[in-house]
């Protein structure tokens, strides 16, 4: 891509105030020569600042697949993308790694911190590499294990933590730029449920108190009910949604176990 | 079935792993090109022949030497891919194969890098060794007198061997790597490799500090004690304690290494939290702190690889100096009489009666050198009564040096003449003292200038001059015209003196070919008519000097180059083996770097940092080590007569660089690869 069409992604078109993410019409084509996979195709959603959000699908509906469109690290074969306004698609290259370590925050399955780091210098990582000044970073990171509990594990490495701690310290690097919105792909998916009520509480806390916005892809209903909303996609596109409105999380379950037995995408999921 | 298997892995490896290959393969090439220096005697002059044939038997010896080094080198960078590969073995195992079905494939994959390795290294020897004829033949300076293609079967069969017992030695290591380890282990050995070095800083630091010390105290030892030339069982101990503080020191400063400079860097906030400063850093000390003792073994073999490559070629040069400084003359026809004061010998006459015509052969000069009886013995040596008298200690490495010859003036002026130059007058009760040797000559001025007396037979000399006299200092053609000192006093002193021996000095008038075929066979007739009257015949002619002094250098030089080649590529294999293994171990690392925003510049940025440093500690501490060491060699060296040592270690250091260098670039453009492919691949989630 040239890069004088994108060198400025502030003069992209606004869209409305409040929505942190906008998708629209995306598909996404694989493969060629007769056999093509439809992954995405037509897919729209939109997501306002401060919202939890869950994605729910079965293998291969193409969640993973728009999870990596959003992130930039896929391109989509057509519709757009707009995140913070931007246009993820007119990105340039050169600038896509400096969009993502400032306007999105990661949480993966498995927590891929550096094994070679300390807990304190996985989370300090984004802002290092932002060039933010020692001093800040320092209160910073600090601010950001406050907010899920781990500051007893900011000296420690990743194999002297539990797969729980691992998992928050994933989420402290993601949260610790303040980014727009924080990508979940299957946060709990390598934890007991133990360890996975305190990483959601945690995320659910962080979203409520820091108003982080928070889209989490997620096979389990229980991780889904503590989200604000719930997204069902299939076959690529969204097949139906869920608001937790006054619900208690319990009630919210029970609603979502009901859509997912509807779909009949139970083994699926599992 | 495990064939195709065998075949497929090895696709995989030569293409992950292609520095190993290109080892093995560069190893092979150089044990047959040197190998053919035999063979390469064919090509050249008859007397340059028959050195190479001597010089490739020398090179046999040291062919075995380095395979067992080079065999050790490849044996660890084998194991080190197969502790990597440790999941994928465990992982045919649980899918039913049979250990030994197992083991055959790892056999097969050896045989399979052995042939191919072994069939393009040949190849490439062969091309080498053409080129290297012409190498050759510029260094026994003569010519190719006849160029066709050859091939060495000895050299084949040579490399055959010790490249047939390294494939070998590598199967049964394989072999006992796969009965040792338990399923269990294969399969969890990821895990297990990713295991982090932790330390106690204090200690760490404590160590880097014990070790910097450690190479600092023997350094100073070195260069104050130089090498034990001296012969004494006290310095050979010394030398010994020298050499063990080295290789303490580097190992227990690698060993330290990595904990104090984390230490260091985390202290200098503004620069390690800053960029992937942080990364870069943790990511060596956790590999510095796994690989100490390779760093270790690398830095001590680069270290001697570097030595042996400069000596070797300062080493040629100051023979080459030493022996144009040796040969005024055209020709020298010299005799120890065995008893000079009862049975002197006439070497005019002996030399007509063998049907010699000297006249014919060109200009000559007869000299009659004599010798001091008490300077033999070593009792009171002239160097040592100087030292007395000056307070001067005596120049390092002229501990043992005898001033015992002695020659009458006007048997001296004769050899001046002959060489064209003006003769020397002397007094009654005076000397003269002839000296070329730079290191010798300041202090034996002093002692001149303060008058230094000589005692010889009867008689007690003073000195004429208060110089020594450096321009013909030569009495006779020797391979090295080293004279720390001889004396030139009056005859009638030199009358009284036993012969040590008798020299007639020849200049050729007309072609030096036909003139060194008239004096061919004049040293075996000689030798056959004075037999019982000589203990020792000489003819030497400038032609045979040189041709000697080209061989021993010639065979240094092929020394030097083979050794340090073969060590260096053997040291930045392993260097590179690593490297390539630490990337892919770390791509998880790079493609999350990369997901959290990390720009290409600054994780390739890191990468590099990495590769360079891992390269450049060893070469930096295995540098300083031989500047040191190379410091003292050269003051050896220049003490022959010899002292421009560091301009002629450029052919050496320039083929090192070449060769460190190229592996440097190669593994990092082959490290850059793993990374680039890894930040590029997608995470694929279910």
């Amino acid at each position: 891509m040239a890069r004088h069409m994108q060198s400025n992604p502030t003069s992209a078109v606004p869209t409305a105030a409040t929505s942190v993410l906008e998708v629209r019409d995306v598909t996404k084509t694989y493969g060629g020569h007769g056999v093509t996979t439809h992954a995405l195709n037509g897919i729209n959603l939109t997501i306002a600042a401060g919202e939890f959000v869950a994605l729910m699908g079965p293998s291969g509906s193409g969640k993973s697949t728009l999870l990596n469109c959003i992130a930039t690290i896929d391109a989509p074969t057509s519709g757009t993308i707009m995140l913070g306004g931007t246009d993820v698609s007119r990105i340039s290259r050169s600038r896509l790694a400096d969009f993502r370590r400032e306007k999105l925050g990661f949480i993966f399955q498995d927590s891929n911190l550096l094994d070679s780091l300390t807990a304190r210098e996985n989370i300090a990582l984004p802002l290092t590499i932002g060039r933010v000044p020692a001093v800040q970073i320092e209160t910073d990171v600090v601010s950001a294990a406050a907010s899920l509990g781990i500051e007893e594990v900011l000296d420690k490495y990743s194999y002297q933590m539990s797969g729980g701690q691992r998992q928050r310290v994933a989420a402290a690097r993601a949260l610790v730029t303040n980014p727009q919105l924080v990508l979940a792909d299957e946060p709990t998916g390598a934890l007991d449920s133990k360890n996975a009520k305190l990483l959601l509480e945690s995320l659910e806390s962080m979203n409520q108190s820091r108003g982080a916005t928070v889209l989490m892809v997620t096979h389990d209903e229980t991780a889904a009910s503590y989200c604000r909303r719930v997204l069902f996609i299939r076959d690529g596109r969204v097949f139906t949604e869920l608001d937790r409105g006054s619900d208690t999380r319990h009630a919210f379950f029970e609603r979502i176990m009901q859509v997912v037995a509807v779909q009949g995408g139970v083994d699926d999921a599992r | 079935m495990l064939a195709k298997l065998a075949f497929g892995n090895m696709r995989k490896l030569l293409h992950d792993y292609a520095v190993y290959f290109l080892t093995l393969v560069l190893g092979v090439a150089v044990f047959y090109a040197f190998n053919t220096i035999s063979v390469q005697g064919d090509f050249l002059r008859g007397d340059v022949g028959a050195t190479l044939k001597q010089v490739g038997q020398i090179l046999d010896g040291l062919t075995v030497f380095l395979a067992v080094v080079l065999g050790f080198l490849m044996v660890y960078a084998n194991n080190f891919l197969m502790r990597r590969r440790k999941k994928e073995l465990g992982l045919y195992q649980v899918l039913g194969m049979r250990t030994g079905q197992v083991n055959v494939v790892l056999a097969l994959e050896t045989l399979i890098v052995a042939a191919i390795s072994f069939g393009v290294g040949i190849a490439l020897g062969a091309l080498v060794s053409q080129v290297l004829l012409f190498v050759t033949a510029r260094m026994f300076e003569t010519t190719v007198q006849h160029f066709s293609f050859f091939f060495s079967a000895d050299a084949l069969l040579l490399t055959l061997k010790c490249f047939g017992v390294i494939f070998v030695v590598m199967m049964v290591f394989n072999w006992l790597t796969l009965r040792r380890v338990r399923l269990i282990d294969l399969m969890s050995s990821a895990r297990q490799n990713e295991k982090q070095f932790v330390r106690w800083v204090p200690l760490a630091v404590a160590l880097a500090v014990v070790g910097l010390v450690l190479m600092g105290v023997a350094y100073w030892r070195l260069t104050r004690d130089g090498f034990p030339t001296s012969g004494s069982a006290s310095s050979q101990e010394a030398f010994y304690v020298t050499m063990v503080m080295v290789i303490v020191g580097t190992f227990a400063f690698f060993y330290g290494l990595a904990g104090a400079l984390t230490a260091l860097l985390t202290h200098l906030r503004g620069f390690y939290w800053r960029d992937l400063h942080m990364f870069t850093t943790r990511q060596i000390a956790s590999r510095v702190n796994t690989t100490a003792l390779s760093m270790g073994v690398i830095a001590l073999i680069l270290f001697f690889a570097m030595t042996a490559m400069t000596t070797g070629m300062s080493i040629c040069n100051a023979i080459n100096a030493m022996t144009k400084q040796g040969i005024p003359y055209s020709a020298s026809i010299s005799v120890l009489p065995r008893d000079g004061g009862e049975d002197p010998i006439d070497l005019e006459s002996e030399v007509a009666k063998a049907g010699v015509d000297l006249s014919k052969v060109g200009r000559h000069a007869t000299a009659r050198i004599a010798v001091i009886e008490s300077e033999l013995s070593g009792e009171a040596s002239s160097y040592q009564r100087m030292s007395n008298l000056t307070g001067e200690s005596i120049p390092n490495g002229f501990e043992h040096v005898m001033v015992g010859e002695v020659v009458s003036v006007s048997d001296y002026n004769a050899l001046r003449g002959l060489l064209g130059m003006d003769p020397v007058s002397l007094e009654d009760g005076q000397y003269l003292l002839l000296c070329n040797m730079d290191h010798a000559k300041e202090f034996v001025n002093k002692a001149l200038e303060k008058g230094f007396t000589a005692t010889i037979g009867e008689t007690t000399l003073t000195p004429a001059r208060s110089t020594v006299i450096d321009d013909a200092v030569v009495l006779q053609d020797t391979s090295a015209g080293l004279t720390p000192g001889i004396y030139v006093v009056p005859d009638s002193v030199a009358a009284t003196l036993p012969t040590y021996f008798n020299v007639i000095d020849v200049m050729y008038s007309g072609s030096t070919e036909e003139r060194d075929a008239a004096l061919k066979g004049l040293e075996d007739k000689l030798a056959d008519n004075l037999k019982g009257r000589a203990a020792l015949v000489g003819v030497e002619t400038a032609t045979s000097v040189l041709a000697d002094g080209t061989s021993s250098t010639g065979l240094i030089s092929y020394m030097a180059i083979y050794i340090g080649f073969v060590l260096v590529i053997a040291c930045a294999a392993i260097l590179a083996i690593q490297q390539l293994s630490n990337a892919s171990d770390a791509s998880g690392s790079y493609r999350t770097l990369s997901e959290l925003g990390c720009s290409d510049r600054l994780i390739f940025g890191s990468l590099r940092s990495q590769v360079v440093l891992a390269f450049v500690l060893p070469l930096i501490v295995g540098m300083a080590h031989s500047l040191c060491a190379l410091g003292v060699i050269n003051d050896l060296v220049s003490a022959l007569g010899y002292s421009d040592m560091i301009s002629n270690m450029t052919l050496g250091l320039g083929l090192f660089a070449l060769v460190y260098g190229g592996y440097l670039a190669l593994t990092y453009r082959m490290a850059h690869g793993i990374v680039r492919s890894a930040v590029r691949t997608t995470r694929r989630v279910l």
